[in-house]
């Protein structure tokens, strides 16, 4: 496609200035025949005026001091990755290792969410996740969150409410740390303020493990999946998000934390965070995303957007693959993604847009189709995925 | 990649960059905004691209693109679900007519640029940076009438250069210069 691109502004180059061949014409004249917007784009040459506007858009570039420009931006970002790697020995001896109590639950399979296609091109379709998830307390108590009038009393005499999509806590007498937990499946989100006025979005299939009071000098609570942050701000009492000895340390901020690979990765919005590995700390400003693997945490310059567009319930895909894609969406509408034994990994398609995660499956798919090489096939809760055949 | 051939890619397309994102967002500054951003974006990824020239320019357009549309979406009202051209794998016949004008339009700038050899300062001078004949002629120590003349000169030479099917374009670009 870019190769007729290619080919055809050179030919519309040459023909401007007299010199294409005859055969080099008849090409061109065909090319213009196949679209409307193919013959505007020739027509359009001829416009005078439209072109005047043209040159003097092109004439106030200045390429030399766009390039500087771009240097100073990049090398401001490089001499920052030198200080992370300077300080990172330093920091390393603050860090120290925890242990992470996890709890796993296994999410119930709800198959009632196959409905009917109104597409009409599958045989059944699947609805968007929704607003569930399970609470569990120190005591093992377990308060399914879709019930609307969901209460408890732990052990320690607090009462636990549910309103709307909040859990209340009141009477929390605690001297000590009590952890509750909560359990989002997949197909699922839930949002839970937190006793510090916290407020924590927690996306499909994530684990969030938090003490009901925070006591003691850190507010610390523990991840497995991905959760979006608004941490209240307390300067005395920093806020760690942990995942297995992985540390993000806020003062009061807006992040993202996905845990989804087994990597720790916290995408900065606004203030600025800290992130601990086992060996290092490294410092990021918004905009950025810090990885955190077991020997390395990497910076990257992200889109933010595209990191919380799930919290703001949007599928948000920019130049991103589509082994990178069907996880996001396996994960929101409990599905099992099987690919074809010829789909070939990685060929490539980037795929960019947005999507409303209210939208069925098949709504879903069926653009991803449109747009892509790829055409899906539903079966039960299965999605077969293989090249579309031309 | 090497810096080198980073910067040779910058020098290359960066105005037929900001031509393409101009002619989605019509906004200048924001043009230039968005083809840096895709420059970084490009920088960060760089791993990821296929070292090669097309592949890297595809990369680029297609930042631009999502980009533009992106701050053109913040500004319009948000749609229920999507718009079909918002969602895309950059194979729409529009992209394709955007991306061959931006190359096109901003050939015949660099032609112009390159003007032969004795019209060539005056020109520049006259029609890319915008001076009045009046001070082409102070600047370069010559007559208005030998700048006139000079322009006149371009002229005649384009003409047996192009297309005379687009020659009026050509011409009136020329004619707009003596207005300055």
């Amino acid at each position: 496609m870019q190769h007729t691109n290619q080919r055809i502004s050179d030919l519309i180059k040459k023909f401007l200035f007299k010199k294409t061949t005859p055969e080099e014409d008849g090409e061109l004249m065909h090319w213009k025949k196949l679209d409307r917007r193919n013959n505007d784009l020739l027509e359009s040459f001829k416009d005078a005026e439209k072109i005047s506007e043209d040159m003097d858009f092109l004439k106030k570039l200045h390429t030399d001091t766009a390039w500087q420009q771009l240097q100073l931006r990049t090398k401001k970002r490089t001499s920052k990755k030198t200080l992370f790697a300077l300080t990172a020995a330093a920091a390393a001896i603050l860090c120290f290792a925890l242990t992470a109590i996890w709890f796993y639950t296994q999410s119930k399979k709800v198959d009632t969410q196959i409905i009917a296609d109104v597409t009409g091109r599958h045989v059944n379709d699947i609805r968007a996740g929704k607003e569930q998830a399970l609470l569990i307390l120190a005591d093992g108590q377990e308060i399914d969150l879709m019930d609307s009038n969901a209460t408890a009393i732990d052990q320690q005499g607090s009462s636990i409410r549910k309103e709307g999509n909040s859990i209340n806590y009141s009477d929390a007498q605690h001297t000590r740390l009590v952890y509750n937990t909560l359990v989002v499946p997949k197909a699922g989100t839930y949002k839970i303020a937190l006793s510090d006025g916290t407020k924590v979005w927690v996306n499909a299939n994530t684990t969030f493990k938090f003490p009901v009071n925070f006591v003691g000098n850190e507010r610390r609570v523990f991840i497995d999946g991905e959760a979006y942050f608004e941490v209240a701000k307390d300067a005395k009492k920093p806020f760690i998000v942990d995942f297995n000895g992985k540390m993000v340390e806020v003062l009061g901020t807006h992040f993202n934390v996905n845990t989804y690979s087994n990597q720790l990765k916290a995408t900065l919005l606004e203030g600025a965070v800290n992130l601990h590995s086992n060996q290092q700390s490294v410092r990021i400003y918004p905009g950025q995303m810090g990885v955190i693997s077991n020997h390395s945490i990497d910076v990257s310059k992200v889109d933010t957007a595209k990191i919380a567009a799930w919290k703001e319930n949007e599928f948000y895909f920019k130049s991103d693959q589509l082994e990178e894609i069907m996880p996001q969406i396996s994960r929101w509408y409990d599905i099992e993604v099987i690919y074809d034994k010829n789909y070939k990994l990685s060929t490539k398609s980037s795929l960019t847009g947005y999507v409303s995660r209210q939208a069925n499956l098949t709504e879903v798919l069926e653009m991803l189709s449109f747009v892509s090489r790829y055409s899906f096939r539903i079966e039960g809760r299965k999605v077969y995925v293989k090249e579309k055949i031309y | 990649m090497s810096e080198i051939s980073k910067e040779y890619i910058f020098r290359k397309y960066y105005k037929q960059f900001c031509h393409y994102a101009w002619q989605i967002t019509k906004d200048a500054i924001l043009a230039e905004d968005i083809v840096q951003d895709a420059f970084v974006s490009y920088f960060d990824q760089e791993e990821k691209i296929y070292d090669q020239e097309t592949a890297i320019k595809n990369f680029l357009y297609t930042a631009i693109r999502f980009t533009a549309l992106k701050k053109i979406r913040n500004e319009q009202t948000v749609e229920r679900y999507w718009l079909k051209n918002k969602f895309e794998e950059a194979s729409d016949t529009q992209i394709e007519v955007d991306i061959i004008r931006s190359e096109v339009i901003t050939h015949i700038f660099e032609t112009m640029k390159y003007m032969p050899n004795s019209c060539k300062e005056i020109f520049r001078l006259g029609y890319l940076e915008g001076f009045t004949n009046l001070e082409i002629a102070e600047m370069e120590n010559i007559s208005v009438n030998t700048v006139k003349t000079q322009k006149q000169r371009a002229l005649k030479i384009l003409k047996t250069k192009l297309n005379p099917e687009f020659f009026m374009l050509f011409l009136l670009l020329f004619q707009d210069v003596d207005y300055f």
